[in-house]
């Protein structure tokens, strides 16, 4: 589950092989360092995949915790983001799974023709983010997985342990349901 | 092709799992249908965005990485006992279990606190059916 081009929302370097040894063995301000590093690209992960503030909080918190328990596994063989991407990664969805039913799939209204490019030139990608937290979580997950970290269907559908089939349908009608919603103003308040 | 068809294939158009047939009749479609191009077209935008909004990083609540550092000093040393629990409640260690399933969390404790009570009661010998950690 490696992303062809993945987030990277900082200019820092990667931690040395040191520090995560020593964050490893317990050092907490090597751990912080590496926390401060990354919280960015894991906050915005499970803001994108959970769609509020406060789920994005307590699984950011869990999927640094889970570092913590994980780092002394850290055996180098891909780079350290990737590795804590895929990390942080399967704790966003542990922590969706145990909250989150999936239920059955929501309807979506028949489409209407109109360009999405010219809503997010003029609002930008706030207005994105709102209408995708407004999806159902069963569209945002698949979609955001697929669409915005560009994971295969086989790669998302062992990651929510859901079928090839219904990943790609969720997937599909998510796009659909992102697009209206972004047409459509989607209930979306206005902020100043 | 028709519009139905154009409309059931748009989206494996959009992630490139149309033979290379299905892909001429499809295109040959939006040539003349303006409603299925304009469906494509708005489609794939959605897509396109979310591609964009990678590079976009969503600002972290200030005291984050704070509260991150004091949840894990809060942490005892987990026990042997607390290792397995974690394990079996998908790695979150206690001291820091969201709010929402701590309930869940003493129900795999009352649950494990039975199953241990059961193994002395009904006479395992010692070492068997314990834990491994
Ligand atoms: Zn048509």
């Amino acid at each position: 589950m490696t992303p062809s081009n993945l987030p990277d929302h900082t200019d820092l370097p990667e931690p040395s092989p040191h520090d995560i040894a020593a964050a490893a063995a317990g050092d907490r301000e090597a751990f912080r360092r590496i926390v401060e590093r990354y919280q960015g690209m894991v906050y915005t992960m499970a803001y994108n995949l959970l769609g509020n503030h406060v789920d994005a909080e307590d699984a950011s918190q869990e999927a640094f915790l889970r570092l913590h328990q994980k780092l002394g596994g850290f055996r180098g063989s891909s780079t350290f983001t990737t590795w804590f991407f895929r990390l942080a990664l399967n704790a966003i969805i542990d922590y969706q799974r145990r909250f989150r039913k999936y239920g059955a799939l929501p309807d979506v209204p028949e489409p209407v023709a109109d360009p999405v490019a010219e809503v997010l030139r003029r609002d930008g990608y706030a207005r994105v983010m709102r209408a995708l937290a407004d999806l159902p979580p069963d569209y945002r997950l698949p979609l955001v997985l697929r669409d915005l970290y560009g994971l295969r269907y086989g790669e998302i559908s062992d990651a929510l342990d859901r079928p090839l089939g219904t990943v790609k349908a969720c997937v599909h009608r998510g796009r659909t349901s992102l697009r209206l919603r972004l047409q459509a103003g989607g209930g979306l308040d206005e902020e100043a | 092709m028709d519009c139905v068809t154009c409309r059931e294939v748009i989206q494996r158009y959009i992630d490139g799992e149309l033979d290379d047939g299905r892909v001429v009749e499809f295109q040959r479609h939006l040539s003349f249908c303006g409603d299925c191009a304009a469906e494509l077209q708005g489609i794939a935008a959605a897509r396109a965005v979310l591609r964009a909004a990678r590079e976009v990083t969503v600002d972290v609540p200030a005291g984050f990485a704070d509260r991150v550092t004091a949840a894990l000093e809060a942490q005892p040393e987990p026990s042997a006992l607390e290792r397995a629990l974690a394990t079996a409640t998908g790695g979150v260690l206690p001291g820091r279990v969201p709010r929402r399933i701590r309930h869940y969390g003493y129900y795999v404790l009352a649950f494990a606190a039975v199953v241990i009570g059961l193994q002395r009661k009904y006479g395992h010998k010692p070492g068997e059916g314990e834990v491994k950690v």
